[in-house]
């Protein structure tokens, strides 16, 4: 595996889709290669920071109002 | 096959998560509290269907794109297929870098992502077209595997990875636009740097 390999594969290898060999070819990359190895913990950071900014809470009042629209609500 | 009775108690649990998504794909709350009561009555309607030990996370998830696709994306006409401009290698890490290079600043892109404020990411996100950012919110934010969202979204596993490549280098692209506008970065174009051969 060269650089330009890795940056094809560094999705899917974080995804944990790639197939046996394929993740041991990229695991071997990073050991000696701490250019890609560097790369790849700052896409684990980028995604870390996505799913952190992204999530959303539910407002207070959401579960009250689908239990009334599906007819479950206790009666008050 | 499932119980009625049994509904509130398994898929209450992901209201917060379904929100997120509902988020994400409709831009306002308004419209995301409506999807989600959408979603939560349809699938309590098809729960009789639901098969016990399968994926009711994913199988609220699927009900929640359809009735998007269905009602929402209907409403608004939005083109179904939007093409993404040619940023398929675009690399934050490499953009910032030679910002590093240049000022010699140190970790200078981790700085950037800690600066990163929620709305700005979030905006980053949903400028995704839409076939590229449920793919990027399925993995990236609820992480399902590729083929929970091939399931979800009704579409070949290959194209989920395509997408969700294609997606997640769009995504840094906007983030580092966003940077940009925002000074968080200064404004002037860096010189992109290409990983190296080796």
């Amino acid at each position: 595996m060269d650089c330009q390999e890795f940056h094809l594969q560094v999705f899917t290898y974080m995804d944990g889709e790639l197939s046996v060999i394929e993740q041991r070819s990229v695991t071997l990359h990073i050991e000696v290669c701490p250019s890609c190895a560097q790369v790849l913990a700052y896409e684990v950071r980028i995604r870390e920071v996505v799913a952190q900014r992204c999530c959303e809470s539910a407002p207070e009042e959401m579960r009250d109002r689908v239990l009334r629209a599906l007819g479950l609500a206790d009666p008050a | 096959m499932a119980d009625q009775a049994q509904f509130t108690e398994l898929a209450m649990p992901y209201m917060d998560a379904l929100y997120t998504a509902a988020m994400r794909l409709t831009h306002n709350a308004a419209d995301a509290e409506d999807l989600v009561q959408e979603t939560y009555l349809r699938a309590y309607r098809g729960f009789e269907g639901f098969r016990d030990g399968t994926n009711l996370k994913a199988w609220m998830y699927r009900i929640l794109t359809n009735t998007y696709i269905n009602i929402y994306r209907a409403k608004k006409r939005r083109p179904n297929e939007v093409e993404l401009d040619g940023s398929d290698d675009f690399s934050l890490f490499h953009q910032v870098g030679g910002l590093e290079a240049a000022q010699a600043g140190r970790s200078a892109e981790t700085e950037l992502l800690e600066q990163m404020p929620d709305d700005m990411v979030k905006a980053a996100l949903e400028d995704l077209p839409e076939q590229f950012r449920l793919p990027v919110l399925l993995a990236d934010v609820e992480g399902f595997s590729y083929k929970e969202i091939a399931e979800i979204m009704d579409t070949p596993v290959g194209t989920v990875m395509s997408r969700l490549h294609r997606g997640r280098r769009q995504l840094q692209k906007r983030l580092w636009d966003y940077a940009k506008e925002r000074g968080l970065v200064p404004a002037e174009e860096t010189p992109f740097m290409e990983p190296t051969g080796g």
